[in-house]
C-alpha cells in the first residue's frame, strides 16, 4: 500500500476514464474503477462512487456511450465504450497532458538550477 | 456553441427526469457494490469483510449520489424548484401578508404597465408610416404663397406637402346627413407618407390645381359606417359640403394624419373653407411636412428653411408669414404631434414610479418584519448545513415569486385601467387609439416584476442571512437588534425604510397640492360670461349651395328665430367661434385714419361674427354704446363690437380719455374701416388660464361666417334641448347636418382637461403613496410595541404613567415621519419645478403648501402610530414580566 495516495487533479479523472475505456473497450463502472486503481499501482487515491459523476459528464458531451448489458459472471450493469468523437477528444487531452508534464518538469528543474 | 446548447439542453432534460435516472444510477451502484463484493469474496474475505471493504472503497454513496446529480442536471434549477415549492407553501400558510402584499404589488406595477403602455403607444412607438424618422414639420404657418416658394426653392427634401387644420364638411344626399371630419392635404402626401390606400388610388397632381373635377378619399372606418364596406366605392359620388365628390380611394384602417379620426380627405389645401376665401391669401393657415433627403439632418434644413425664409420677408414685406421674431425650426414630425403631452407622460411616470418605489420599501419592511419572527427557521436551516448563499436564495425566490404574482395581477388591472384611459374624452392625447398591451409592454412587466422582486426582497435576504445561531437555538428567539435596554428604540434598516416611503409621498404629495391649488384658482377665473345652461353646436354651411353672404346670412337670422320660439329657450345666437374652446380666429387691426401699418405689424385681434341676441345669450353687459340690431345688416353702414383689451391698445387712458365709441378701425386686409358702436367686457376667448386678447365683433349680418356656433340658453337641462333645435335646422335646409352637440360647461371642462388630468392621477397616486407609507410606520411601531411588551412592562411596573408610554411610542412614530418630512421636502424643492408650465397663479415652491403637507403628513403619521401605542398602554406591567 502506498504512504500517501496522489489527490486527483481537476479534469484528470475524466481523461483515466477516457484513456481506460480506449484500452479495454466497453466496460462497467467498477471494471475502469479497478483497471484504474491497478493501472496507477494504487497510487491514486480514489473514491470509486465519484467515478459515476465522471462517467455522466463524458457521456453527455457525446465522448462515450452507455448501454445496460450483462458481465461475465451474469450480472445486469451499465457498460461504457468510447465513442469516436471521445477518441479525437483522448488525444487532443492526452497530448496536452503530456506537454504540460513536460514544461512543468522543466520548470520545476530550472528552479533548482537557478537557486544555486 | 452547438455542442454546449447540446449539454444544456441534456442536462435541462436531466433536471426533469430526476427519478428515473436517480433510479438508473441506483441500480448501477448496486450492480457495482455486488462486484466489488464478489472480487473480494474470491480473496478469501469472509462476507461481511467484503462489504465493508467494497463500501469503504467506494466512498460515501449519498455523496456520490448528489455529485452524480450535480453533473447530470442543472443544480440551481433543482435549487429553484424546491425554494419555489417551499415558498408556496410558506406563502399559502401566511395569508394575510401574501394577500396584503401581492395587492400592493399589483397596484404599484398596474400603475407602471398602464403608464408605460401609454408611453410606448404616444412616445416610443414609431409612427405608422414608411421611414417615418426622416418626416419632418417644416413649419406650422405658411401661407399658400409661402408654401408654393418652398416647394421650388428647398432642397433639403424629397417631398414636401401642405395640410390644414380639420375642417367640417357635411355629407348630405343620403339619410342621415352629419359632419365629416376633413382634412385637406397636398396631393401627394400619401406618396410622402408612404401609405398605399386600401381601395383606389391617391391623389393626382392636377387634381390639387383649382377648378379640377372634386375628389375625395375616405376613411376605412367611415367606409365601414357609412357606406357598408361596398367593394365597388371607388369610383362612386357623395355629396361633401353641398358638393358632389367622387370617392377616388379608401385608406387603410388605423392610418392618421393629420389628426386622430379624420374621416375624409380632399387636396388642394390652400382652399381651406374654415378661412374666407377674401383672407386665404394672406392668412398663415398652412402646416408644411417633408421628407429628408438622405443625409440631410434636421439641422440643416432648418439652416435653410432660415435663408429661404429671409428671401420670402424681403420678397413680401408685410405678409403674415414673415414672423420677425420666432424663427421656424424644422422638427421631427413625431416629436411635433406629441410635443403637448410629452413632459407630462413622462412627469406621471417618474410619480408612478415613486410609487412603486415606496410599495418596494413598505413590502420590505414587510418582510424584514417576517424575517426577524422566522429567525429560528433560518438559524436551524443554517444549522443543518445551508449556505448563507442559499438561504439568501431562498429569500429572494419567495420575494421575486410575490412580485411575479403581484406583476400578473397587475397586467390584468392595466388592461382594464386601458379602457377607461382609452375612452377619456375631456384630453386629447395624441395616438391615443395605439395604446394597448403588447409583447413590449408584457416584457416591460415581467422585467419590472423580477426587478421589483430583488429590490425590496434583497435588503431583508441580508439582514436574515445572518443569524446568530447559537443564541437563537438557545431559545431566547429574540432578535438580537431588540436590546430592550436602549430607551430609544433602534428601528434600523426597517426605520430607514419607512423614512424613505415618507420621503417619497411628501414629495408626491406637494406635487399634487400644486396641482389642486392651480385647478382651483383656474377655476376663481371669472371666464367673463355665464357657462351654464348653454347648449352648443357647430355648423357647418355648404359653400356652393350658401354661395351668397345673403343666403348664409338668412339662415342664420332664421334659425336664431326659430330656436328663440322653442319653449324654454331664453335666446339663441350665432357666433363664429365660442369663448374658452381654445378655438379663436384672429385678425391684425389697426386704427383708422393714422398711417398704414405693415400688415405682420398691426396687433392680432381675435374675430367674431355675432348675431344681435349673442351678448344676452351668453349673459355679457356692454360696457358702453350698444348692442347689434338687425337694422346693422348688408345694406347700412359696417359697424363692430370691440372689447376693452382693444380699446386699450388705441386709447390706454380708457375709461377715462376720448370715446372710442364712432371712432373707426381697419380689421384684416379689408381697405373698409368699420365703426365702433359698443365696448364690451373682455372674456377669455381661450381658456381660463389664457389672459383675454383683444377683440372685434362683426354683425354677422353684414359678415355672414361660412362656418359658425350656435349658443342657446336654456331652462333647464341644455341637451334636452339638442334634438329639438336640431329638428328647427332640418326644417329649414334638410341637408343641413350639425356637428360637436354639447354643453358650454363640458368644453370649458375640456379646455381644462391636461391640468385635471394631471391633478387627478397625481392625486390618485399621492394617495395611493400616503396610505403605504402610513400603512408602513404603523406596521414598524405596531411590530416595535409588540417586541417591546416586556420592557414596556418593566417602565409600567416602575410607575410609568399612560401618558409617558403613549408619548414614547407615538413620539418614535413622529420622529421616523418627521426625518421622512424633511428629506422629502428638500426632494421636492428640487422636483415641483418640474411642474411649474403647468401651475397657474401657485409657486412651484410655494411655502403654504410645503408646510401644509408636512404637517398633514405628522397629523396621519401620529394616528398611524397613535394605533399600537394605545396597545401598548393596555400591557398588563404583571403578564408582560412574566413572559419569557
Amino acid at each position: 500500500m502506498a504512504r500517501s495516495k496522489l489527490d486527483l487533479l481537476p479534469g484528470t479523472l475524466d481523461l483515466m476514464v477516457l484513456k481506460t475505456l480506449a484500452a479495454m473497450g466497453s466496460l462497467h463502472g467498477y471494471g475502469i474503477a479497478r483497471r484504474i486503481e491497478q493501472v496507477s499501482g494504487d497510487a491514486v487515491l480514489l473514491n470509486q462512487g465519484t467515478i459515476y459523476a465522471a462517467l455522466v459528464r463524458l457521456h453527455q458531451r457525446g465522448w462515450i456511450s452507455a448501454e445496460w448489458g450483462t458481465s461475465d459472471n451474469n450480472r445486469k450493469a451499465k457498460f461504457y465504450a468510447i465513442t469516436t468523437r471521445g477518441r479525437k477528444q483522448l488525444a487532443e487531452d492526452a497530448a496536452y497532458w503530456q506537454r504540460l508534464s513536460g514544461v512543468m518538469g522543466k520548470v520545476l528543474a530550472s528552479e533548482r538550477g537557478g537557486d544555486q | 456553441v452547438i455542442a454546449w446548447l447540446q449539454r444544456l439542453l441534456q442536462r435541462l432534460r436531466s433536471s426533469f427526469a430526476g427519478t428515473r435516472l436517480d433510479a438508473e444510477l441506483h441500480a448501477e451502484m448496486a450492480a457495482h457494490l455486488d462486484f466489488a463484493i464478489e472480487e473480494n469474496l474470491q480473496r478469501g474475505m469472509s462476507p461481511e469483510e467484503a462489504r465493508r471493504q467494497a463500501l469503504v472503497r467506494f466512498g460515501g454513496i449519498e455523496q456520490a449520489r448528489l455529485q452524480q446529480r450535480d453533473a447530470r442536471g442543472l443544480p440551481f434549477l433543482d435549487i429553484l424548484r424546491q425554494d419555489s415549492r417551499y415558498t408556496f407553501r410558506k406563502l399559502r400558510r401566511d395569508r394575510a401578508f401574501t394577500l396584503v402584499a401581492v395587492l400592493i404589488l399589483a397596484l404599484g406595477i398596474a400603475g407602471n404597465t398602464a403608464m408605460f403602455s401609454i408611453i410606448h403607444a404616444v412616445l416610443l412607438k414609431p409612427l405608422a408610416y414608411r421611414d417615418p424618422d426622416r418626416l419632418v414639420l417644416v413649419t406650422e404657418g405658411a401661407t399658400p404663397i409661402r408654401f408654393e416658394e418652398l416647394k421650388t426653392a428647398s432642397q433639403s427634401y424629397t417631398e414636401i406637402a401642405a395640410f390644414t387644420g380639420q375642417e367640417d364638411l357635411a355629407l348630405s344626399g343620403i339619410a342621415d346627413p352629419e359632419v365629416l371630419k376633413g382634412a385637406r392635404v397636398s396631393a401627394n402626401f400619401l406618396h410622402l407618407l408612404g401609405v398605399s390606400p386600401l381601395l383606389g388610388r391617391s391623389f393626382l397632381q392636377e387634381e390639387d390645381q383649382p377648378g379640377a373635377p372634386a375628389v375625395a378619399i375616405i376613411s376605412a372606418e367611415l367606409w365601414e359606417r357609412r357606406f357598408g364596406k361596398d367593394p365597388l366605392i371607388v369610383g362612386k359620388t357623395m355629396t361633401l359640403a353641398g358638393t358632389p365628390n367622387a370617392i377616388i380611394g379608401v385608406l387603410p384602417a388605423g392610418f392618421q394624419f393629420p389628426f386622430s379620426g379624420a374621416d375624409v380627405w380632399i387636396p388642394q389645401p390652400s382652399e381651406w373653407s374654415v378661412m374666407s376665401p377674401r383672407s386665404r391669401a394672406d392668412s398663415p393657415f398652412l402646416s408644411v411636412l417633408g421628407r429628408l433627403k438622405p443625409h440631410v439632418n434636421a439641422q440643416q434644413a432648418t439652416a435653410e428653411l432660415t435663408v429661404l425664409n429671409g428671401q420670402y420677408a424681403t420678397a413680401h414685406p408685410g405678409m403674415l408669414d414673415t414672423k420677425p421674431d420666432s424663427p421656424d425650426v424644422v422638427l421631427p414630425f413625431r416629436d411635433t404631434l406629441v410635443s403637448d403631452v410629452r413632459s407630462e407622460l413622462w412627469m406621471l411616470f417618474g410619480a408612478v414610479g415613486l410609487v412603486l418605489l415606496i410599495v418596494c420599501a413598505n413590502i420590505a419592511s414587510l418582510l424584514l418584519a417576517r424575517a426577524t419572527s422566522r429567525v429560528r427557521e433560518f438559524a436551524v436551516r443554517a444549522a443543518i448545513g445551508a449556505g448563507r448563499r442559499r438561504i439568501i436564495g431562498q429569500l429572494l425566490t419567495e420575494s421575486v415569486l410575490l412580485a411575479s404574482l403581484g406583476g400578473a395581477l397587475g397586467v390584468v388591472l392595466a388592461a382594464c385601467s386601458l379602457t377607461s384611459i382609452r375612452s377619456m374624452t375631456f384630453v386629447d392625447l395624441p395616438r391615443a387609439g395605439e395604446i394597448r398591451i403588447d409583447g413590449t409592454v408584457l416584457g416591460f412587466a415581467v422585467v419590472l416584476s423580477l426587478i421589483t422582486g430583488v429590490l425590496f426582497g434583497l435588503v431583508p435576504a441580508l439582514a436574515a442571512s445572518r443569524p446568530d445561531l447559537a443564541g437563537v437555538l438557545r431559545g431566547s428567539g429574540e432578535a438580537p437588534s431588540v436590546a430592550g435596554s436602549k430607551p430609544v428604540l433602534h428601528f434600523g434598516p426597517r426605520g430607514l425604510l419607512v423614512v424613505g416611503q415618507v420621503a417619497l409621498s411628501i414629495v408626491l404629495l406637494i406635487g399634487a397640492t400644486l396641482l389642486i391649488e392651480s385647478l382651483a384658482r383656474v377655476y376663481w377665473v371669472d371666464p367673463g360670461f355665464q357657462t351654464s345652461h348653454l347648449l352648443t353646436m357647430s355648423i357647418a354651411l355648404s359653400p356652393t349651395r350658401y354661395d351668397t353672404d345673403e343666403k348664409k346670412a338668412r339662415f342664420y337670422e332664421e334659425l336664431v328665430e326659430r330656436a328663440d320660439s322653442l319653449p324654454g329657450v331664453r335666446s339663441a345666437a350665432i357666433t363664429l367661434t365660442l369663448p374658452m374652446t381654445e378655438l379663436w380666429m384672429g385678425a391684425p387691426v389697426q386704427l383708422a385714419g393714422t398711417a398704414l401699418m405693415k400688415l405682420n405689424e398691426r396687433p392680432i385681434a381675435v374675430i367674431q361674427d355675432i348675431t344681435p341676441a349673442y351678448f344676452r345669450t351668453l349673459q355679457i353687459a356692454l360696457k358702453r354704446g350698444r348692442e347689434f340690431t338687425t337694422h346693422d345688416n348688408a345694406s347700412s353702414v359696417a359697424v363692430a363690437i370691440v372689447n376693452e383689451n382693444l380699446v386699450r391698445l388705441f386709447w390706454p387712458q380708457y375709461p377715462s380719455g376720448p370715446n372710442p365709441i364712432g371712432q373707426h378701425i381697419l380689421v384684416g386686409t379689408s381697405p373698409q374701416p368699420t365703426e365702433i358702436v359698443g365696448i364690451a367686457p373682455n372674456v377669455r376667448q381661450y381658456a381660463r388660464d389664457e389672459n383675454p386678447k383683444p377683440e372685434v365683433y362683426f354683425s354677422s349680418a353684414q359678415k355672414p361666417p361660412g362656418t359658425a356656433m350656435l349658443a342657446v340658453r336654456t331652462n333647464g337641462n341644455p341637451l334636452s334641448f339638442a334634438s329639438g333645435v336640431r329638428s328647427q335646422i332640418l326644417a329649414i335646409d334638410r341637408d343641413q347636418p350639425v356637428s360637436a352637440i354639447a354643453t358650454m360647461d363640458a368644453m370649458v371642462e375640456a379646455s381644462e382637461g391636461q391640468l385635471r388630468l394631471m391633478m387627478t392621477l397625481l392625486g390618485i397616486f399621492a394617495g395611493a403613496a400616503t396610505l403605504i407609507a402610513s400603512i408602513g410606520i404603523y406596521g414598524v411601531i405596531a411590530y416595535s410595541v409588540g417586541q417591546r411588551t416586556k420592557e414596556i412592562g418593566i417602565r409600567r411596573a416602575l410607575g410609568a404613567q399612560r401618558g409617558d408610554i403613549l408619548s414614547l411610542v407615538v413620539g418614535q412614530g413622529l420622529r421616523l415621519a418627521l426625518g421622512g418630512v424633511l428629506v422629502g421636502i428638500a426632494g421636492a424643492f428640487a422636483v415641483t419645478r418640474l411642474l411649474q408650465d403647468l401651475l397657474f397663479r401657485v409657486s412651484a415652491t410655494d411655502p403654504s403648501t410645503f408646510v401644509g403637507v408636512a404637517i398633514l403628513f405628522v397629523i396621519v403619521a401620529m394616528v398611524a402610530s397613535y394605533v399600537p401605542a394605545r396597545r401598548a398602554i393596555g400591557v398588563d406591567p404583571m403578564a408582560a414580566l412574566r413572559i419569557g
